[in-house]
C-alpha cells in the first residue's frame, strides 16, 4: 500500500524527530516518501542534537517492508557507506519505527527511515542541455561507469537496477552522484522486491529486457549497462528510444523496450560511428550481446573520450 | 586472438605427451583424472603441466572409477558417498582443495568443474552455481588468482539446437565476469562416429562463435574431426584425442564399463576425406588403387611405419593415433592461419574435394563401412555455408 504525505503523517514524523524542519516533499506518494529537510539543535533530543550539523538532508520513508528485507537493506546501506565515495550520497542514519510515539500503540505498518546527505546539484533530467555533445555524454558515461564500478566490483556484486536521469544528480562541477538505490540487488541473491511480478522492479523506459521479463538469473551489471546506454541515447537524440509520449500506457513502453531496435545514433546524425556502436552494444536486447566485463566497457569509453 | 589445439587426454596419456613434446603436436593438453591417477599427474614434467589444463571431471559426481578416487576433492571421495542434498555442505571444501591442487601443479589456467545434466531447466543453472561455480569463484577470489579461469559447460546436442536454450546459456555464462573462458563439451548420443546432423553442427558453431564474440576464450572439448569447421573462428581452442571417448563426450567413461575390454577396430585418419576409415579397407585401396590412395593418404613417419609393418596394428599401439595428431594439426593450421573468411573458402573447397574423393572411391568399387563413409560431409558443408551467411558474410 503506498504511503501518502499528509498533515497527520508529518505530525507523526515530528514526534520521531522533534527538531525536524521539512522543506519540501519530493514524492507525494508511492512506495516511499522523500523529503528535503534539516534539523535544529533546539528542541532536539540528546541523541539528535548533533544532526543539526548535517545541514540539509534527505529523509526517505518506506512502509511495510518485511523484516528480512529491512535487514538486507540495512546491510546494503552499510556497504554503500563503506564505499565512502563522492559518487554516492552518504547515509547519515537509519531506523525502524514500529510504535507510535504519542499513543504508544503499534503502528499499522512499520516505517523504515533513512537520512541521507543532500547533494547540491540538479537531477540530470533537469540539466540535459549540459549534455548534448558526444564528448560531454561520453565523459559523463565514463564517470558513471567509474562510480558504479564501486558497486559492481564490490564482493557482493551490487546492481543498481534503476539508473535514469532522475536518479543521477549533477554537481555544480559537473560530477555525477548516483542516488536512489532502493531496488539495488546482489547478483545471485533472491530478490528483495518480490518475485511474483511479471515485470521486475524497474523504470520501464530505462530497464533492460531481462528486468522487464523478470529474468532474475540474467540480471547483472549488464542490466545497468543497458540503462546507461539508454540514458546516453536519450541525451544525444533528445528522446527516450522507447517512449513516444509521456501519456502512453506502460505496456506499450515495455513492449517497445523488448522488441524495438531504435536507429543508431550515427544513423540519426547524433554521434560518430564509434560512440554510436558503443551505445548500441550497451543497449543490446540480450545481455550476452553487451559488454561482458566492466573492464571491456571502460576501455571502449576511455579509448574514445580520455586522452592518456 | 588465437586458435589453439589441445590434446584431450585419455587412455595412454604418454602418447599425447610424446606427441606434444617430440612431434610438437598441439599447444598443450587437457588432463583427465578418470584416466590419470593423481600421482601420475603430479609426476608430469613442468614443460607439460605448464601448457596444460586439468579438467576435474565432476560430470558424474558419484563415479566409482578408481583413478578418480585418487583425488581427495572429487565429490564421491570428499563426501564419502556423494549425495545431491549433502554435497553443498562440502562444496566449498572441495573447491578449495581442487583449486589448491590446480595451483600447486602450475597448470596454465584453472578449470571450474560442472556436473553433467541432461535437461536445461532452471535447476541446471541453480545446481551448477551451488555445486561448483559459486564455491570455486569464492575460493579463487580469496586466492587472488590472476591466471585464466575456465568454466566447464557440459551440454547436450538438444540444447544447442534450441534457440531459447542458446539464449539462456549465453546470458548465464556471460554473467560471470570472473571467468576468462569456457570449456564446452557436448553429449550427442548419435549412432555414427561423425556428426551428421546439420542442425546440431550449426547450433554448435553458432554457440561457440557467440561465446567467443562475448570476449570469452572457448575450448571446444572432445571434438572429432569436426574441429576443422571451427577454424573459421578466432579465440577458440579445439581438441584432438586418441581413443573415441576423447573425441565424443559421453558419461560412459565415468561408469565402470571400460572400452579397453572391447577394443575398437583400427582406423586410419585420411585428411583429404576428413574422416577415419577402417584400416583393412585402407589397405585394400592402397594395394588395389594406388593412384586413388595417393590422393587420400598424407604420409607421416608413424603411418608409414604401420603400413609397412608385417602385422596389423592393434588398439594399444600409438602409431595411427600419432599419425592422426600430426595430420590433423597440419590440416587445422592450414585453415586457422587464414583470416576467417579465407578459412571458410578454403574449408568449403576442401569439403567439396572430400565429397568428390568419396565419389571416386565408390566409383572404384570400394564400399566403405558406415562410419568411414562420407555421409557426414554434406551436413558439414551446409553447416559451414550457413555459418558463413550468418556470421562472416559482409
Amino acid at each position: 500500500m503506498p504511503i501518502v504525505d499528509s498533515l497527520g503523517f508529518r505530525l507523526v514524523l515530528q514526534h520521531f524527530f522533534p527538531a525536524i524542519a521539512i522543506e519540501s516533499n519530493l514524492r507525494p506518494s508511492g512506495q516511499r516518501l522523500v523529503y528535503f529537510c534539516s534539523f535544529a539543535k533546539s528542541g532536539a533530543p540528546a541523541s539528535q542534537v548533533a544532526w543539526a550539523d548535517w545541514g540539509k538532508v534527505v529523509l526517505k520513508i518506506s512502509e511495510d517492508l518485511h523484516p528480512t528485507v529491512i535487514a538486507r537493506l540495512e546491510k546494503e546501506r552499510e556497504i554503500l557507506n563503506s564505499l565512502n565515495s563522492t559518487y554516492f550520497p552518504r547515509l547519515l542514519d537509519h531506523d525502524v519505527f514500529t510504535v507510535d510515539p504519542v499513543t504508544e500503540l503499534k503502528l499499522p505498518n512499520r516505517l523504515y527511515v533513512t537520512l541521507e546527505e543532500r547533494i547540491e546539484g540538479q537531477p540530470l533530467s533537469d540539466c540535459r542541455p549540459r549534455f548534448v555533445t558526444e564528448q560531454s555524454v561520453g565523459a559523463l558515461l565514463l564517470e558513471m561507469v567509474r562510480g558504479l564500478t564501486l558497486l559492481w566490483d564490490h564482493p557482493q556484486r551490487i546492481i543498481h537496477r534503476d539508473l535514469k536521469p532522475d536518479n543521477i544528480l549533477i554537481r555544480e562541477n559537473g560530477h555525477p552522484v548516483i542516488i536512489d538505490l532502493g531496488i539495488m540487488r546482489e547478483r545471485g541473491v533472491a530478490g528483495l522486491t518480490g518475485s511474483h511480478w511479471q515485470i521486475g522492479p524497474c523504470t520501464p523506459a530505462y530497464a533492460s529486457p531481462e528486468q522487464l521479463k523478470n529474468e532474475k538469473r540474467f540480471i547483472t551489471y549488464g542490466s545497468d549497462f543497458f540503462a546507461l546506454g539508454v540514458i546516453a541515447y536519450e541525451l544525444l537524440s533528445g528522446l527516450n528510444p522507447f517512449v513516444e509520449s509521456p501519456t502512453e500506457p506502460l505496456e506499450v513502453v515495455v513492449d517497445r523496450a523488448l522488441r524495438f531496435h531504435p536507429p543508431t545514433l550515427h544513423e540519426i546524425g547524433r554521434a560518430g560511428p564509434e560512440f554510436s556502436q558503443v551505445v548500441q552494444r550497451m543497449m543490446s536486447k540480450e545481455p550476452y550481446q553487451r559488454y561482458r566485463t566492466v573492464r571491456e566497457l571502460t576501455s571502449a569509453l576511455v579509448s574514445l573520450f580520455e586522452v592518456e | 586472438m588465437s586458435f589453439n589445439i589441445l590434446h584431450q587426454v585419455g587412455h595412454f596419456s604418454n602418447w599425447n605427451i610424446d606427441s606434444f613434446l617430440y612431434d610438437k603436436c598441439g599447444d598443450g593438453l587437457i588432463l583427465s583424472p578418470v584416466h590419470q591417477a593423481r600421482s601420475a599427474v603430479e609426476k608430469m614434467i613442468p614443460a607439460v603441466k605448464g601448457n596444460s589444463l586439468f579438467d576435474p571431471q565432476y560430470y558424474l559426481p558419484n563415479s566409482q572409477k578408481a583413478k578418480l578416487s585418487t583425488y581427495d576433492f572429487f565429490p564421491e571421495v570428499i563426501s564419502k558417498g556423494f549425495s545431491t542434498s549433502d554435497f553443498p555442505l562440502v562444496a566449498l571444501q572441495s573447491a578449495q582443495m581442487c583449486v589448491d591442487f590446480q595451483l600447486a601443479q602450475r597448470f596454465s589456467g584453472i578449470v571450474i568443474p560442472a556436473r553433467f545434466m541432461q535437461q536445461l531447466t532452471s535447476r541446471y543453472f541453480e545446481k551448477q552455481e551451488e555445486y561448483t561455480i559459486v564455491p570455486f569463484l569464492k575460493v579463487l577470489s580469496n586466492s587472488g588468482v590472476t591466471m585464466p579461469i575456465y568454466l566447464t559447460l557440459p551440454l547436450t546436442a538438444a540444447m544447442l539446437q534450441d534457440e531459447e536454450s542458446h539464449r539462456q546459456l549465453l546470458n548465464w555464462v556471460t554473467g560471470f565476469p570472473e571467468i576468462s573462458g569456457v570449456y564446452v563439451l557436448v553429449n550427442d548420443d548419435r549412432p555414427s562416429k561423425q556428426i551428421r546432423s546439420k542442425e546440431f553442427l550449426s547450433g554448435y558453431l553458432d554457440f561457440v562463435h557467440l561465446l567467443s564474440g562475448a570476449d570469452l576464450s572457448v575450448i571446444a572439448g572432445h571434438l572429432n574431426t569436426e574441429s576443422l569447421l571451427f577454424t573459421c573462428m578466432t579465440n577458440v581452442s579445439v581438441t584432438f584425442g586418441s581413443f573415441e571417448n576423447t573425441r565424443m563426450f559421453s558419461m560412459d567413461k565415468f561408469l565402470e564399463a571400460d572400452e579397453e575390454r572391447r577394443p575398437p577396430k583400427p582406423r586410419i585418419y585420411l585428411p583429404p576425406l576428413m574422416n577415419w576409415i577402417q584400416y583393412d579397407q585402407a589397405l585394400q585401396i592402397r594395394s588395389e588403387a594406388p593412384d586413388l590412395w595417393d590422393r587420400i593418404y598424407i604420409p607421416t613417419k608413424y603411418a608409414d611405419e604401420v603400413l609397412n609393418a608385417d602385422v596389423d596394428p592393434t588398439f594399444n599401439q600409438p602409431g595411427l593415433y600419432k599419425h592422426h595428431f600430426m595430420c590433423l594439426q597440419r590440416q587445422l593450421r592450414s585453415f586457422a592461419d587464414l583470416p576467417p573468411t579465407d578459412a571458410y573458402q578454403a574449408l568449403r573447397s576442401a569439403l567439396k574435394v572430400a565429397i568428390a574423393l568419396y565419389a571416386d572411391i565408390e566409383e572404384a568399387a570400394f564400399d566403405l563401412d558406415n562410419h568411414g563413409s562420407g555421409a557426414h560431409l554434406q551436413a558439414w558443408l551446409d553447416s559451414l555455408n550457413g555459418f558463413y551467411r550468418r556470421h562472416l558474410k559482409a
